[in-house]
């Protein structure tokens, strides 16, 4: 294609499989926690780190890393003391993170350029250190969810059970909640403030429906992810089209597909269990 | 053998090693108490069942014992080390209540059950090929080998009991502890279930603590019965339990056990018919 002679394209490229394939391997365990309202959350909260930032003249990278940390912990600490129900508890979080951060932004100069990229994406600006500080907070999440395999499927699948196994689940929450908040961060470079949750999500409804093992799951969400950020990314530059809102829009379309020939395919079968069933 | 003894004395019969021991042990939510100056002890070998009606602190007592919660009086002893300073959870094998409702996300038999060897292997160990063998042991014991690569959400509510129960088992605990673990379960299912802890009981010497509202299918396995509501009320043979009039002051009504010694009016407080 002629689009990839351009070098700003290729760094779309690259910077958009290195979010697709980094926020549905999060998405797994967040899907599975039945958490996956988390990465919205946070994505809304970060707003306000990018507004703190430009207004204090710090990276607004930098303080949207520190926010969205800080947030995921403070979620995390109230949802262990069962204060409030886990999805009261992200909607709070969600719309308090969001209304500080128009607040600040209206405080702040010179942001309304950017806004739109934030609320949105903005793949095709990626400027090299970008992709360099992209590819390592990509490198940071894939080694932590490797490392952390066991106990994060664990927690995921019975969190009374592993603490009763005597496995350290405070450690691997706050370690996840970490892992959790790079990946937001890494996500509204791709698609924005708006959509991140929608790159964390989308992928792992898709390779849910297609998988029979959690591992199996876990690789297809995030070859689904790359396949959807790269797709949307040359959708978008045939169709001139905004890339983040194009990108969550072919991952919906493809997940009503999947979920149209799964039950096809069981009805076929004579398996359908409503009970049982997900994503769809 | 078991004791429930007010004053917890280290004396008295049976000489197998004790695995678990409660002292004076209590235990609140806010003002509301639980358990109040608990004293058990389970030894090896020890087959043993945990009656009382709902609210009773069955479920609570058991959170203690796993360290899941924290006592606000007395102490808990787990292979003669205080809880605080146990590290081998692994061996007390857990069977949570509902342990077959594991969500709607995709995951297989052998996945699941291979959970119960990540707190032997930790953080950042693999899973060994002697892992991998207990796994496959846990999952034979259970009637399970060929559901291996199934999703566990395909499986009826009887097999995913039993997955629970091998992913227990693939720790290679020596107690396991059961939360209500045969609710939902149909009579044969039952059956088949305390059956099958019966032989891990005789077989495998693996001590047995199971809590529980079935008193009839549970006082013709175990060999002890601890008769709890807030404090212990009775622990002994199933057969003194019902004989005594233990099971009506437990539950504070005429209670009649079907198949069983009866008492008084002989009415029954278990809905199951059997």
């Amino acid at each position: 294609m002629e689009i990839w002679q351009y070098g700003f394209f290729l760094r779309a490229m690259a910077a958009g499989v290195l979010c697709g394939v980094t926020c549905p391997l999060v998405g797994v365990f967040l899907v599975a926690r039945r958490f996956s309202f988390l990465a919205d959350a946070l994505a809304h909260i970060s707003l306000t780190g990018v507004a703190l930032g430009l207004i204090l003249g710090v990276a607004p990278g930098v303080t949207t890393l520190a926010v969205v940390v800080a947030a995921a912990f403070a979620v995390e600490w109230l949802r262990q003391r069962q204060r409030f129900f886990a999805d009261s508890l992200l909607a709070v979080a969600m719309a308090g993170g969001l209304a500080l951060g128009v607040i600040l932004v209206s405080k702040s100069r010179g942001f309304g350029a950017d806004l739109t990229g934030y609320l949105f994406g903005s793949l095709l600006t990626v400027r090299p250190e970008d992709l360099y500080l992209i590819a390592g907070l990509a490198a940071l999440t894939v080694a932590a969810v490797i490392l952390l395999y066991k106990g994060l499927f664990a927690v995921a699948f019975d969190e009374e059970y592993a603490r009763a196994a005597g496995l350290s689940v405070t450690v691997i929450n706050a370690a996840f909640m970490v892992v959790a908040a790079l990946t937001v961060a890494i996500a509204i470079r791709a698609v924005g403030v708006l959509l991140a949750g929608a790159l964390v999500v989308i992928p792992v409804l898709v390779a849910a429906g297609v998988n029979r093992s959690f591992g199996g799951a876990l690789w297809t969400a995030a070859a689904t992810g790359a396949v959807l950020v790269l797709g949307g990314l040359h959708l978008s530059y045939l169709l001139d089209l905004p890339t983040g809102p194009t990108v969550v829009l072919l991952g919906i379309g493809v997940l009503i597909g999947v979920t149209l020939c799964r039950r096809i395919v069981l009805r076929y079968r004579g398996k359908v269990v409503e009970a049982q069933d997900f994503g769809g | 053998m078991l004791r429930g003894l007010r004053h917890c004395p280290r004396e008295g019969s049976g000489t197998a090693e004790p695995l678990i021991r409660l002292e004076g042990v209590s235990f609140g939510f806010g003002r509301n108490a639980v358990l109040e100056e608990i004293c058990l002890e389970v030894r090896r070998g020890d087959f043993m069942a945990i009656l009382g009606p709902n609210g009773a602190g069955k479920t609570t007592l058991l959170k203690v014992v796993l360290g899941l919660l924290t006592p606000a009086a007395g102490q808990v002893s787990l292979f003669g080390v205080p809880a605080g300073r146990f590290r081998e959870r692994y061996r007390i094998g857990y069977v949570p209540q509902k342990a077959g409702a594991f969500g709607a996300f995709p995951a297989t038999v052998w996945e699941v059950a291979a959970t119960g060897r990540f707190a032997r292997v930790g953080f950042w160990g693999r899973l060994s090929k002697q892992d991998e063998a207990a796994v496959r042991e846990a999952l034979a014991v259970l009637g399970l080998e060929h559901l291996a690569c199934r999703p566990v959400q395909a499986l009826s509510g009887g097999q995913r009991q039993r997955v629970a129960i091998a992913r227990a088992l693939a720790a290679g605990p020596e107690v396991l502890l059961l939360d209500e673990a045969a609710e939902g379960l149909d009579a044969a299912g039952e059956e088949a279930f305390y059956g099958l802890l019966e032989r891990l009981n005789r077989e495998r010497d693996l001590t047995v603590v199971l809590v529980t509202h079935d008193i009839g299918a549970v006082s013709r396995r175990v060999k002890q019965v601890v008769c709890l509501n807030r404090r212990i009320i009775f622990t002994g043979p199933p057969q003194e339990c019902l004989e005594n009039g233990k099971l009506s002051a437990l539950y504070g009504m005429p209670v009649y056990v079907p198949g069983r010694g009866t008492e008084s009016r002989r009415r029954r407080i278990y809905s199951r018919e059997r």
